[in-house]
């Protein structure tokens, strides 16, 4: 009984649904700070996923419509598995020796799925689309996964929770890890195709990407796929980066846990309104030449730390 | 700066001594040059050439009745046009795009418009009516009932 | 390698005006590309063969929004000649004002347009807010933001006063602030910088040939403003600089549009300082002789080209309207060979596209 309520309530599915539409309203609020307009009211994105879910779900034809339908569902679903792994200002669904890598294997399925999502639509900006969703991930995986693997290798266990409590003895692992903290962060933006990694759904340039063909609850369920996984990823890089600390642990840990959380959110906002999109080879560039040798620096730094 | 009008001179000067051309007055701060179509390439050359005039403005192609004016209208500091007349039912003349790549789309235009043929030009589609245009070149009389 | 034909347009969330792009993909590299004009062609020419004088100087003023003011202006000097008649310095004053005060908006639109199509919607926001400045200043000089019927044949419709001048005057000075900061942003900004140098080369050599205008032109290096080339009055007693840039790219294009923006706002108080007094307008003649007439001026995209003949009745005989865009276009299967998909959008923002000018 107490682990249907935690799956669905909170931590879980309705706790992460409000998050998710929470974030993406404080989201477009600090982009709207830096670009000196007001930002839309609280409402906003619940009025969004309410108008989608009513318009009408246009399949376009040659689409394969059963992969369609299936995809934004799978996408939904992995990532509301994972979050039974992730804690939430100390409480967890459960947890276990390794969760960390089922919890990252399940939130990099949106990403094959997005994938497939352009493959089995017809229109060309589907297909560019989702070429270069598959050579962001490429670019940008790599760095996140290991820079994902410090705090485990730092902490010595796999356990998200266990890393997230191990904190409490040593120190935040951002202050013991920075370059790792700013890898994960920049692998999040490009998990995420926010600005300036949103290169698979320019506008500009491919018109919606992957989802061009997607209308109505499919597209709704695909946004609201992609917040919870903005949610997720906030909330696995502050329980690995960020966790519990003796110097705070007298105040209430699910508040401060929502401070962190939007801290970090604040700065990815911060990122997307101060830089222009990267381009493709730009981005692989990065990726390998700067992000991943850092990441494995890293890595070696954590081993050195921890050992 | 562009030639002084001496220079502008000089060259229309040659130009009227090579070919058959005549040197008309009446517009403003603007040299114009009748040359006959046939003509019409030398004496694009002999600007190109001579004068060093390289920008192309525009190509003006009016229906008189009877017959079509094309102008080409050129600017080096000041303005020099060459001018030519076609008859409305052989409208032919050769094309200046390799002269003045510049070109390429106003002799579309005219084309569309008024029914020009420019030999040798690259891409001869009209420029702006749309597709399977059935009717006259706009432009000309029995299109504007003028 | 197997090709892919990505259209861009007639609809498409870069394009503002419809205009049809095939581009031909190799992997992620243009191979080929064409275009297919004329979805906005009005078929203005034409209709100003059966309008009089007076009615067609409204109609061309709507041939482009974003300069429908050099559009009338050119329009009324060509007419202007045809009728021997010469302009109250103080006019052609106001109408230079109101042209730069164009060229200014146009150049933000444009900053404005670019950063949004490369992910830059900041740059975006502060352009378009500074745009405004702008426009305030042509709401409160004709009682229109971006459509202002100034000009009439022999002069412009109304005139300015002192107070006028003096809270405009002010008001470009904060305009000048908040442009320098742009400036210093497309200067200096890298991520800006990375999508836009080296891409979209257009050589001294091709402008040329072209007959590229405008920006497009002063930024690979071809010095030509028929501001300063044309000598009319009164650019012709005032001094000014004309950027250009040597590298040809869109970067170059960016650098040589916000620093025209800048001359223009010193432009724009040195025509409010220097107004001479005097009427605003003559007497135009009712008839208008049998003549022809050529009219060249700088619009922000370059340079606009109005041919009027009249045959003494009261319609002309024939008006044709080149508009700067048109050559620009020749310029763009040179820009996008060999570019990747993604500097597409880039090339094509660069290029300042005013398609309803190229259709008419």
């Amino acid at each position: 009984m107490i682990v249907l309520l935690k799956m669905l309530v909170f931590p879980g599915f309705a706790f992460l649904f409000a998050a998710a539409l929470a974030f993406d309203w404080i989201d477009r609020r600090m982009i709207a700070l830096w670009h000196g307009r007001v930002g839309p009211p609280w409402y906003q994105p619940l009025a969004d996923f309410v108008k989608l879910l009513a318009k009408e779900d246009i399949v376009t034809e040659g689409t394969h419509s059963v992969a369609a339908a299936l995809l934004p569902i799978v996408s939904l679903a992995s990532v509301l598995t994972a979050s039974c792994y992730i804690p939430v200002g100390g409480t967890v669904g459960t947890s276990f020796e390794g969760d960390l890598i089922v919890v990252l294997f399940l939130l990099s399925l949106p990403a094959l799925a997005y994938f497939l999502a352009g493959w089995v639509s017809t229109g060309v900006y589907s297909i560019l689309g989702g070429h270069r969703s598959l050579l962001q991930y490429f670019s940008y995986e790599v760095p996140f996964l290991m820079a994902v693997a410090c705090p485990a290798i730092l902490s010595g266990s796999w356990s998200i929770a266990t890393i997230a409590q191990a904190q409490a003895r040593t120190a935040w692992h951002a202050a013991m890890l920075p370059v790792g903290f700013a890898l994960a962060l920049i692998g999040l933006i490009g998990k995420l195709k926010r600005d300036p990694l949103d290169i698979p759904k320019a506008k500009s340039e491919v018109v919606a990407g992957p989802l061009t063909d997607f209308s109505g609850r499919k597209l709704a369920l695909w946004h609201l796929t992609m917040n919870v996984q903005t949610v997720l990823g906030i909330f696995l890089l502050v329980n690995l980066y960020f966790g519990e600390s003796r110097f705070l642990d007298r105040m209430p840990a699910l508040p401060v846990f929502g401070l962190k959380s939007v801290v970090t959110l604040l700065a990815m906002s911060t990122a997307s309104a101060l830089y222009a999109r990267l381009r493709i080879d730009q981005l692989m560039d990065l990726g390998w030449r700067v992000l991943s040798p850092l990441a494995l620096i890293q890595i070696l730094g954590a081993l050195w730390i921890g050992g | 700066m562009g030639p002084t009008d001496p220079e502008i001179r000089e060259a229309l000067g040659h130009l009227a001594q090579t070919v058959d051309a005549h040197i008309k007055s009446g517009m403003h701060d603007e040299s114009v040059v009748r040359v006959t179509p046939e003509d019409l390439q030398i004496a694009v050359t002999i600007l190109t050439d001579r004068l060093g005039v390289t920008h192309l403005s525009a190509i003006t192609g009016e229906d008189l009745g009877g017959r079509l004016r094309l102008m080409y209208h050129f600017w080096h500091g000041r303005g020099v046009t060459l001018e030519t007349e076609l008859a409305a039912d052989a409208a032919t003349v050769a094309s200046i795009v390799d002269l003045v790549p510049g070109a390429t789309l106003y002799e579309r235009e005219v084309h569309g418009m008024l029914g020009v043929v420019f030999e040798g030009h690259p891409d001869p589609q009209p420029l702006l009516l749309p597709d399977g245009w059935a009717g006259p070149p706009p432009l000309r009389k029995e299109a504007t009932g003028g | 390698m197997a090709r892919t034909t990505v259209p861009i347009g007639p609809q498409h969330p870069l394009l503002k005006e419809p205009v049809a792009f095939q581009i031909e993909l190799e992997g992620e590299r243009v191979a080929e590309s064409s275009m297919r004009m004329g979805y906005v062609h009005r078929g203005i020419e034409r209709l100003c063969q059966e309008r009089t004088y007076v009615q067609n100087l409204h109609l061309v003023e709507r041939v482009c929004g974003i300069c429908s003011h050099i559009h009338a202006t050119t329009f009324c000097q060509t007419v202007e000649s045809l009728l021997g008649l010469e302009v109250p310095l103080r006019a052609a004053y106001i109408r230079a004002l109101l042209c730069e005060l164009e060229r200014i908006h146009s150049h933000l639109l444009w900053m404005g347009v670019l950063a949004r199509n490369i992910g830059l919607d900041t740059i975006f926001m502060y352009a378009w807010r500074d745009r405004e400045v702008s426009l305030d200043i042509m709401e409160e000089l004709s009682g229109g933001r971006v459509s202002h019927a100034v000009n009439v044949i022999g002069g412009v419709r109304q005139d300015i006063d002192s107070e006028q001048v003096q809270s405009i005057l002010e008001r470009l000075d904060a305009l000048d602030q908040q442009l320098a900061r742009l400036l210093d942003v497309v200067e200096h900004e890298r991520s800006l910088r990375g999508r836009t140098k080296g891409i979209g080369r257009l050589s001294l050599a091709q402008a040329r040939a072209y007959c590229a205008v405008g920006p497009v032109a002063r930024a690979s290096g071809l010095d030509i403003d028929l501001r300063r080339d044309a000598l009319r009055p009164p650019y012709d007693r005032l001094s000014f600089e004309v950027p250009t840039h040597t590298d040809g790219d869109v970067w170059a294009r960016t650098l040589v549009r916000m620093q025209e923006a800048v001359v223009s706002v010193q432009l724009c108080r040195d025509l409010l300082t220097g107004m001479p007094g005097g009427p605003v307008s003559v007497r135009a003649p009712r008839r208008v002789p049998p003549a022809e007439a050529i009219g060249r001026s700088e619009a922000p995209r370059g340079e606009v080209f109005y041919y009027v003949r009249s045959d003494g009745s009261d319609t002309p005989a024939r008006v044709k309207i080149r508009t700067p865009t048109l050559p620009n276009l020749v310029t763009l299967p040179v820009q996008l060979g060999g570019v990747t998909m993604a500097d597409v959008s880039v090339v094509l923002s660069g290029v300042d596209l005013c398609i309803a000018c190229a259709d008419r």
